[in-house]
């Protein structure tokens, strides 16, 4: 007998209809943390394996609390991602987490692809907590699910995205699943940080944010990393804000409506002007629940594995 | 295996709406305080039963007791088996389950196991006064120790058979039949 | 030693010397003897190597091959890589630069040369350091090198950061009378990339190294052999613009060669997307489809002189990790023959011209070796073209099996590899065989 293993490895494997499942999934989801016991006994008697090899609060969090209300047991296992530093590599510590039987491991890796090596090598479902620079699934079904929520649709949408979207798995997976369901999705950053090819993913490319932000419906701005000024990607903070940060001024070229996001940690003043980061069309706080939802969704539909 | 037939019709429309009001007024017999009475309706066909039963007891006591949608697939303890992913529907409560008089309604009582993922469900809402089963069929067979406080109709059935409850809300018209394999009669 | 070698029946092909005939081909202390087309009578005692339906070539020569030795030795050394290659037709191997420690001493030359004459069975040709310790910044004594047996210089896959250095570099080495290979990738437009930057590279966010690191540090190179007038060797090219450069090169008339790895010439970085394969992660990384068009024409062309195996083998250690930690490279050796044969197969090069690929290596170092002709040394592959052999890890002589080849069947099934007139491989047992 197989046990076949349902991962969620990226948003590029699935398919339109995957996706509203999911979401429509998070969205049932989302009425267990209103009730006065935010618990169900879903997942009682299962174990999930946070493992983050990544610094991380945020999402680790998330994906710890998404657990528990499923009643699923955690165990929290963080550490630096480097093979070579470590002595230890990535497999041998996933093939000893392994001989615990988890039904689950959560991977946050420095490395893209490394939860695809686990699916390969590990018996678990493996759900990509955020891999490198290429995917970050679950940030990616929170954003849609945020946007959802407030637009009623995600089709026929301009979505704006702003910031360093060559080191940015936020931007791709957001990329992915906004145009999987059928938004315009505009990418937008200064030259050295619009990666070549990045169209290949279902948007357009821009390095003029007034372009970007025109008569957008929703605009996502990315965290600015100050260690890429070293890499000479843009010559100082101060001209990234000037050009690239979303300020009031630059909101107003929006739709009037337009939503604002950001996955957080948020650089106030440098990406996004703290008037618009506290202002009514900021929904970032949205994204955080929902991110609890979204992770719940996940763990319930990879839990859901059978035997064939 | 064969396919599903119908064996027997066990309940016509009027058998049925006979069946319902007799429940009606059962539950408003045994209710301390019809003020504090609340009917949560197990989905599916539980929910329109609720409802049906909601009227006649406004009807007849001029008080109409609030109703609840269960969801009961989280609480379930077969929810993993098949690959299939079961839908996910919301649970809708709208009164405070503190100190209620809850009667939880179902169409089909069988091995209890729905009802002891039911009961878990409202208990996560709040503490009820205290929670009665109502349900529209009882076939047998249970494997947990519980009990319908109110049956519609009690019904004899090997462990093999199904019963199939249709309701004009859900299905278009007012039926149950019980159902057996094709040839292992 | 001493014994008469004969191989019948056979197809013997030899673009150097312009021979393509069924024939006999007859071999005597190491050495070819005769060359009889038609039926031949053997003489008496003779060993007889029925090669009837085969291809009689001279033996490949593999410009870019990691050895393992020294230090490395759990990938590979001296003798598993000389069965490998003996099992692949390949009957000169030269050694890269990068061993540890690196061969940029006498020492490590000679100690090359004497190891691999005693366990390899083939030719062990070594290739030493440009600069010492493949750092960059000195040359090293290159005259010496020559002598204890380097037939050539090179930093291996390090290219060159100053091209003031190169150009002394080259300069130099012409007065030594021997090629210098340059790695065309210019380190500074490489850094941190792991594979081809462009849109697979973006879509897996992985870092990409811009084919204008290659295309640069090629030019770099073809002009600098211009301006000294020094034999250069590229290799290997992996981009469209290096075909550029050498066009150019050829046009002017430069003393400027260039090898391809086999590899290279199918796999493209789209494969990288299917789930992050280590065994893709090669330097120079795999390029998009119009690049590997335009490798397979300038090979067929002649543009490309060589195709090598690029062998650098690692072990599991090294590649059952994270994509962008993986050691880099390909095991190569084994199936350097069948991934050029699949190129005939597909009507992009002729078996003439794959052979002549396979061989260019003897012409680019001027070593004797690489054709079939009386007097010439008895380095000798026999294959047989239209038989399919699966490559698998367990039937590998080499010690790594690091290839994204495995499972598959690629034609050409080598019966024969002799090297001066000593059988290093055999399929099966000849007729008459001692």
């Amino acid at each position: 007998m197989v046990r076949i293993r349902r991962h969620l490895l990226e948003l590029a494997r699935l398919s339109r209809e995957d996706i509203v499942g999911l979401l429509d999934l998070a969205d049932s989801f989302g009425g267990i943390s209103r009730r006065p016991i935010k618990k169900v006994p879903t997942l009682r008697g299962r174990t999930v394996v946070n493992l983050f090899l990544e610094a991380s609060t945020r999402t680790r969090s998330s994906f710890e609390l998404a657990a528990k209300r499923l009643s699923a047991d955690t165990l929290n296992i963080s550490g630096g991602s480097s093979s070579v530093v470590k002595g230890e590599t990535l497999l041998d510590t996933a093939r000893n987490l392994a001989a615990y039987q988890p039904d689950i491991i959560v991977l946050r890796h420095g490395s893209a692809g490394a939860p695809h090596l686990l699916a390969q090598h590990i018996d678990a479902s493996i759900v990509n907590a955020g891999d490198g620079l290429h995917e970050h699934p679950t940030q990616g079904l929170l954003d849609l699910l945020t946007i959802r929520q407030h637009k009623r649709r995600i089709e026929g949408l301009k979505v704006a995205i702003i910031g360093d979207i060559a080191h940015s798995r936020v931007a791709r997976s957001g990329i992915v699943g906004l145009s999987r369901l059928g938004a315009e999705v505009v990418v937008c950053g200064p030259p050295t940080m619009l990666p070549p090819g990045i169209e290949a993913l279902g948007c357009r490319a821009t390095p003029r944010r007034d372009e970007a932000v025109a008569d957008a419906d929703v605009i996502m701005t990315l965290r600015i990393q100050k260690e890429r000024l070293a890499e000479e990607l843009f010559p100082s903070d101060r001209e990234y804000a000037q050009r690239y940060g979303l300020d009031p001024a630059a909101l107003k070229k929006a739709k009037p409506d337009c939503l604002v996001m950001h996955p957080g940690p948020v650089n106030r003043g440098v990406e996004l002007h703290p008037a618009v980061a506290d202002g009514p069309q900021s929904i970032i706080l949205d994204q955080v629940t929902n991110g609890l939802s979204v992770r719940m969704a996940v763990l319930y539909h990879c839990a859901g594995g059978g035997e064939a | 295996m064969g396919t599903l037939v119908d064996r027997r019709q066990a309940m016509d429309a009027t058998a049925m709406r006979r069946a319902i009001r007799r429940l009606a007024h059962e539950i408003i017999e045994r209710a301390p305080d019809l003020q504090r009475l609340a009917l949560v309706g197990v989905r599916t066909r539980g929910v329109p039963l609720a409802r049906r039963l909601q009227a006649l007891i406004a009807e007849a006591e001029g008080v109409s007791p609030p109703v609840g949608e269960l969801d009961i697939t989280l609480y379930r303890d077969d929810v993993f088996d098949g690959l299939a992913i079961p839908e996910v529907r919301p649970t809708l409560l709208p009164f405070e389950v503190q100190g209620r008089a809850i009667v939880l309604v179902d169409d089909v009582l069988f091995t209890g196991r729905t009802t002891r993922a039911a009961l878990d469900a409202v208990m996560d809402w709040g503490r009820p006064e205290h929670v009665r089963l109502a349900v529209l069929v009882d076939r047998g067979h249970r494997e947990l120790p519980l009990h319908a406080d109110f049956v519609g109709l009690t019904l004899e059935t090997t462990r093999d058979e199904s019963v199939r409850v249709r309701l004009v809300e859900t299905d278009g018209e007012d039926r149950v039949d019980v159902r057996g394999r094709e040839g292992a009669w | 030693m001493g014994d008469r070698i004969l191989i019948t029946g056979g197809r013997l092909v030899c673009p150097a010397s312009n021979l393509d005939v069924l024939g006999t081909l007859e071999i005597l202390d190491g050495r070819i003897v005769g060359l009889h087309p038609g039926e031949a009578t053997p003489g008496p005692g003779a060993v007889r190597l029925d090669a009837t339906g085969c291809v009689v070539a001279p033996g490949f020569v593999d410009l870019h091959v990691e050895v393992g030795e020294p230090g490395y030795e759990h990938r590979e050394d001296l003798q598993s890589a000389g069965a490998a290659a003996a099992r692949g037709g390949i009957t000169t191997l030269c050694a890269g630069p990068g061993g540890r420690p690196p061969n940029d001493h006498r020492g490590a030359t000679e100690y090359l040369v004497r190891r691999g004459r005693e366990v390899a069975g083939v030719h062990v040709r070594p290739v030493a350091a440009l600069t010492r310790g493949r750092a960059g910044e000195r040359l090293t004594d290159m005259f010496d090198l020559a002598e204890g047996g380097a037939v050539a210089f090179g930093d291996g896959d390090r290219g060159v950061e100053d091209a003031g250095l190169l150009r002394r570099a080259l300069e130099y080495a012409g007065g030594v009378g021997r090629p210098v290979f340059v790695w065309p990738e210019l380190p500074a437009l490489a850094r941190h990339g792991v594979m081809h930057e462009g849109p697979v590279a973006t879509r897996l966010g992985l870092k990409g190294v811009p084919a204008a690191a290659e295309d640069a540090a090629a030019w770099q190179a073809v002009v600098l052999a211009e301006q000294t007038g020094a034999r250069v060797h590229l290799g290997p090219v992996s981009t469209a613009g290096s075909l550029r450069a050498l066009r150019y090169a050829r046009e002017a008339g430069l003393a400027v060669t260039a090898a391809v790895g086999a590899a290279h010439l199918h796999l493209t970085d789209e494969a990288v997307a299917e789930r992050y394969a280590t065994s893709l992660r090669v330097r120079p990384p795999l390029r998009p489809r119009a690049d590997v068009e335009a490798l397979r024409a300038g090979l067929a062309e002649g543009l490309i002189d060589a195709v090598t195996s690029l062998h650098r083998p690692q072990s599991a250690v090294e590649k059952e990790v994270e994509f962008d930690a993986c050691a880099p490279g390909m095991a190569g050796l084994e199936t350097l023959l069948g991934l050029t044969l699949r190129l005939v197969d597909e009507g992009a090069l002729s078996l003439s011209r794959a052979v002549e690929a396979l061989t260019a290596g003897a012409r680019i170092l001027g070593l004797d070796a690489g054709r079939l002709a009386v007097d010439a040394p008895a380095d000798v592959v026999v294959f047989d073209p239209a038989a399919r052999v699966r490559v698998e890890a367990d039937a590998w002589a080499s010690r790594s099996s690091n290839t994204p080849f495995l499972g598959q069947a690629l034609p050409g099934h080598v019966r024969w590899t002799l090297v001066a007139g000593r059988v290093a491989h055999a399929a099966e047992r000849g007729e008459g065989w001692p």
